[in-house]
């Protein structure tokens, strides 16, 4: 009797989870739905009232639209391939010091490190104009180069705060193993530690592409011509003051969006361990 | 000396760059602060602390502070609650799902501008989806412009820009739970303790490192975002331009570097303290 009233006090405690779980979810998923939903109907019917989530009269017109533009493509292109540029660029960089932090014990390591972390705290606004200035001296501003440079603000502290918890993860009696078996360090690196440590520098690296990808302060003010923008703020922009195309402007969203959400999905484990790796454990 | 020469090599790359785009840029931003720097105005002129005073005397300055504190801590207090709850709610693997409801629920976090739109066309006030539920629910009568409301404006945002945020807090409090020794709550229930003890005396205090850097790191975030920005384009009267949107103005609308730069200053002067907050419980030795 006790047994079964306890059995039926979780499973009401259970339900209750679940009703907070999914309410959580349908936060989670109005919008995306709302903008899903928008992106396959009419005009007439999503400027109609009051508004439903039923679709009466599917249509793809939204989508031929947006990828009849040619500056979306441009855009896209433009995001994708500054997006990789510096994600390349921050795991070189990031994975070296990442290995050095991780390796080698000297004087001044850890302020060293904490600067690093500093770094990633300081306000984009408190650097944006003589950042705005350097570039403009070098010519710069107006060039994919300018966002490759500026995404290392975004970039590099966390990678190498991650990357340094990846090495760290490889024990270091395992290259010095190697070290004896005549391996030279370098060796022993490309061999040994690099291949044990791929999985986590593979998150490192779509984390950084994301990152990237998604930004766009740093997008709207360093770039100013039409077809260098990116894709984030090609959204905004198309958004107009008075008129938005909200078919479109949903379209576009959507074939921007569903990509990242995959991507984010199959790396999610390792992006969780190394975000919390040295956050929480300290 | 030729074994430490390489290990320099290391760290040359990371710091040449971040000298470039961060250490030289936030040291000349201060300097700047002291400098009065228009364009057209061809000459820098040193007027040591007249641009803080003009900031100081300035009533939109004080009303985007006040708009900075009120929007940092509207999100700061809901997202940090959702999180723990989340959180919470998600660390019980015995329950069935949990692992799914994980993975769902993070999603949000990947997607930067394309949310934002949604959320503008969502709280549209004639065609939005969010005016209809909250009218069925009975919570609201008519249908409100969330985001063309002076006076609701930066509540909106909030509701918005929790959506993109409450995913880092709970990973982050749930990695905090999970690093929380089973046998204390094991202990605990040979003592007889209920939930509510077990939650105040146990996970919340265990909790608390955790927690602090997860909602320092957020604060700092919250900010320095630009999405009331990008919501409402900084219109109804400044009423959802925080200080970022502020100094962002100041630089590349209204041409006054030397206050931007004495307001972005500021801002990162009271970055510094949720920084140093940060640092400190980090606990790495100096």
């Amino acid at each position: 009797m006790m047994l079964r009233s306890r059995k039926i006090s979780k499973i009401t405690k259970n339900t209750f989870k679940y009703i907070l779980l999914l309410l959580f979810t349908g936060y989670a998923f109005l919008p995306i739905l709302w903008m899903i939903l928008t992106s396959i109907r009419t005009p007439a019917e999503y400027f109609s009232r009051p508004p439903t989530l039923l679709v009466k009269n599917m249509t793809l017109e939204s989508y031929v639209k947006v990828l009849s533009d040619p500056r979306f493509p441009q855009y896209i292109f433009n995001s994708f391939a500054i997006a990789i540029a510096s994600a390349i660029l921050t795991i070189l960089i990031s994975s070296l010091a990442g290995y050095g932090f991780s390796r080698f014990t000297f004087k001044g390591k850890n302020l060293l490190f904490l600067s690093v972390v500093f770094c990633q705290l300081v306000p984009i606004m408190a650097i944006m104009l003589p950042l705005y200035d350097w570039m403009s001296q070098l010519m710069l501003i107006d060039t994919p180069i300018s966002l490759i440079i500026a995404y290392f603000i975004i970039t590099l502290p966390l990678s190498t705060w991650m990357s340094r918890a990846a090495f760290s993860k490889v024990p270091l009696s395992v290259e010095e193993a190697a070290l004896i078996d005549g391996c030279s360090r370098l060796k022993a690196i490309f061999k040994i530690v690099l291949p044990l440590a791929l999985p986590s520098l593979a998150a490192i690296f779509a984390f950084c592409f994301i990152q990237a990808w998604n930004e766009y302060v740093l997008a709207m003010t360093l770039i100013n011509s039409t077809s260098k923008r990116t894709i984030q703020v090609g959204l905004m922009l198309y958004k107009g003051e008075y008129f938005t195309d909200w078919g479109a402007l949903m379209a576009a969203s959507t074939i921007v969006s569903l990509p990242i959400i995959l991507i984010f999905i199959l790396i999610q484990k390792y992006l969780v361990y190394g975000l919390t790796a040295g956050a929480v454990k300290g | 000396m030729a074994k430490s020469l390489k290990f320099f090599l290391f760290f040359i790359p990371l710091f040449t760059i971040l000298t470039a785009v961060v250490g030289y840029p936030l040291l000349s931003t201060i300097y700047l602060s002291f400098f009065e720097k228009k364009i057209g105005a061809g000459v820098t002129k040193f007027i040591f602390l007249s641009n803080y005073i003009q900031l100081i005397k300035d009533d939109t300055f004080w009303f985007v502070l006040l708009n900075t504190f009120t929007w940092t801590i509207l999100n700061v207090a809901l997202t940090t609650f959702v999180g723990i709850l989340l959180a919470v709610l998600l660390s019980d693997e015995r329950m069935k799902g949990v692992k799914f409801f994980r993975v769902l629920l993070i999603i949000p976090w990947a997607i930067s501008i394309p949310g934002a739109m949604a959320w503008i066309w969502l709280m549209n006030g004639d065609y939005g989806f969010l005016n209809e539920i909250l009218v069925s629910l009975g919570i609201i009568k008519q249908y409100v412009a969330w985001l063309a409301e002076p006076d609701i404006v930066l509540f909106s945002c909030t509701i918005a820009n929790v959506w993109f945020s409450y995913p880092y807090m709970t990973v982050m409090l749930l990695a905090g739970l999970q690093s929380i020794p089973r046998e204390l709550y094991d202990a605990s229930a040979i003592d007889g303790v209920n939930k509510f003890q077990e939650f105040k005396y146990i996970t919340i205090p265990q909790l608390a490192p955790a927690l602090l850097v997860a909602v320092a790191l957020y604060t700092i975030w919250t900010m320095n975002t630009f999405i009331p920005y990008v919501l409402v384009k900084g219109g109804l009267g400044n009423r959802a331009v925080t200080l970022p949107i502020y100094i962002y103005n100041l630089f590349f609308k209204i041409y006054d570097f030397g206050r931007g730069a004495a307001a972005a200053t500021l801002l990162f002067l009271m970055n510094l303290l949720l920084a140093i907050i940060y640092l400190r419980s980090l606990r790495i030795e100096w």
